[in-house]
């Protein structure tokens, strides 16, 4: 089995600050915690986006405020695990790794649920 | 034989006016004949043809000659609002008849149509047509008609005035097509590549700005008067359009324009104005409108105007809303079920672009094209959850 090259924090926040100069990255006690405005494209809002990573779980991500309304009151919105969190990926080893930059999975993954979502 | 809209984009939209360019065009296509359709229509009307000039036929002896005319001729069909049957007018122009009194060449077009069976059942007198109803898809106008002079001008019989009424469908069609092409240079290349002056009729998938702005208009138009009996008449809008179009490659910048031009024109006008053939400065194509129909006709571009700007410009608290807002308004514009069906196949392309690798995503988050200078690839995920 090929050996992976976990990607630490320190690194992940300065993949996601070049990639991403609009967003603040904080690291405290091990958990990277990045904000960022997004807006996936010119018909779209623009979402207030939090991304939380500490090494050895899975990447966590909110849409902060109420940006996010079912199509029904009441109703659920596809693909999230609660109002504000979407799902980007499916929770196993070949859909995230620790190697991988969440400037270039997470990220994109969030600006196309956020398309799909106004869609 | 006429492109001008690419069909693959390489590109995402990156502003409004490109996204609604695509937006329109797919409400366009999915209010006009399909390919399939059209095919039928075509075959159907060469056939009708075939019939009114066969040899010993009636007719024969007139070298009838029949040809598509209106938004068959134009490139600007649009299905009925709320109904499955398309409007579509032939020509049936024969020779050496204007000397003839108008109901005797009526009577001898219905005459020679009824002697073939098929077309017996399904055959309608109108005012000026003889129609034929094709149940479930389409019918077809037949109007008979003479020349009048050798520039395409042909007169036509009116049954209930019984007299000779002018018009030049050829004419006509040719000055639309020249406004399509108002600075248009790619078509004119295209063009040079072609023979015949006058598509005999433009197939469904490639259009100019102009012939997408008559669409849209013809289909606001039917959601704005609902069928009532005011409702403005095509070759209107079709002359206005044409007339205050500028040439712009963008659909929904053209689109804006047109609406603009029409707008401040008509209101520095307080009573009915004429709008004349283009072709025939003696024909006023407004010459049925009233007072009340033509504040109505204001009013309508009046609410088609703002609506689209809205879109175009929305206001902050608009721009917050996201699509959602845009799609609302582009609904009452157009109809939500077009709409709708229209923003599931851009979603549907999305996802296409994503399976296969194409989709980039640009350093503000803003979705791209891979091959986009300083994009990088969105790899492919699968989202999870209900």
């Amino acid at each position: 089995m090929n050996r992976i090259k976990t990607l630490g924090i320190r690194d992940q926040a300065a993949w996601v600050r070049s990639r991403y100069p609009g967003f603040r990255c904080d690291v405290t006690g091990g958990l990277l915690t990045c904000r960022g405005r997004l807006r996936p494209g010119p018909m779209n809002a623009t979402y207030e986006v939090v991304i939380q990573y500490r090494v050895g779980t899975w990447p966590k991500v909110y849409v902060a405020g109420d940006q996010l309304q079912p199509v029904e009151s009441g109703g659920k919105i596809p693909h999230t695990y609660a109002p504000t969190e979407p799902c980007l990926f499916y929770p196993s080893r070949a859909s995230w790794r620790s190697d991988m930059k969440l400037s270039h999975t997470i990220i994109p993954w969030l600006s196309l649920w956020l398309t799909f979502y106004g869609l | 034989m006429l492109l001008a809209e690419p069909q693959t984009h390489t590109a995402l939209p990156s502003n409004r006016a490109e996204w609604l360019d695509r937006h329109l065009v797919r409400v366009c296509i999915l209010s006009e004949l399909t390919p399939t359709q059209f095919r039928n229509a075509e075959e159907k009307y060469h056939a009708v043809g075939d019939w009114l000039a066969a040899d010993g036929g009636l007719l024969a002896v007139f070298a009838p000659e029949v040809y598509p005319q209106g938004s068959m001729l134009l490139g600007t069909t649009v299905r009925p609002y709320g109904q499955s049957e398309y409007d579509l007018d032939l020509v049936c122009q024969l020779h050496w008849c204007a000397q003839q009194p108008p109901l005797t060449i009526y009577d001898w077009v219905h005459e020679r149509m009824a002697a073939n069976e098929t077309y017996l059942e399904m055959l309608e007198k109108l005012k000026r047509c003889l129609r034929l109803n094709y149940t479930g898809s389409f019918h077809l106008d037949i109007l008979p008609a003479c020349p009048n002079d050798g520039n395409g001008s042909i007169v036509v019989p009116d049954r209930r005035l019984e007299c000779w009424m002018h018009s030049n469908p050829k004419g006509f069609a040719a000055w639309f097509l020249e406004r399509c092409r108002l600075r248009d240079q790619l078509a004119e290349r295209m063009m040079k590549g072609s023979v015949e002056p006058l598509p005999s009729a433009v197939p469904s998938q490639y259009k100019f700005p102009l012939q997408r702005i008559v669409q849209l208009m013809k289909r606001h138009r039917d959601i704005y008067f609902s069928g009532g009996r005011d409702i403005a008449r095509s070759v209107i809008l079709t002359t206005l359009a044409g007339g205050f179009y500028e040439g712009q490659r963008s659909l929904s910048l053209a689109l804006e324009g047109v609406l603009d031009g029409i707008h401040y024109a008509l209101e520095a006008i307080p009573t009915v104005p004429r709008i004349e053939n283009p072709t025939h400065p003696g024909e006023n194509f407004a010459d049925t409108w009233d007072q009340a129909k033509y504040e109505r006709f204001k009013s309508y571009i009046r609410n088609f105007r703002v609506e689209l700007k809205a879109v175009l410009n929305p206001s902050l608290t608009e721009q917050r809303m996201g699509l959602e807002k845009s799609t609302e308004r582009l609904g009452h514009l157009f109809g939500s079920g077009r709409v709708n069906e229209a923003i599931r196949i851009e979603a549907n392309e999305l996802n296409e672009r994503r399976n296969g690798g194409k989709l980039g995503i640009a350093s503000g988050g803003v979705l791209t094209a891979l091959s986009q200078v300083g994009s990088a690839a969105v790899p492919r995920n699968q989202f999870f959850g209900r």
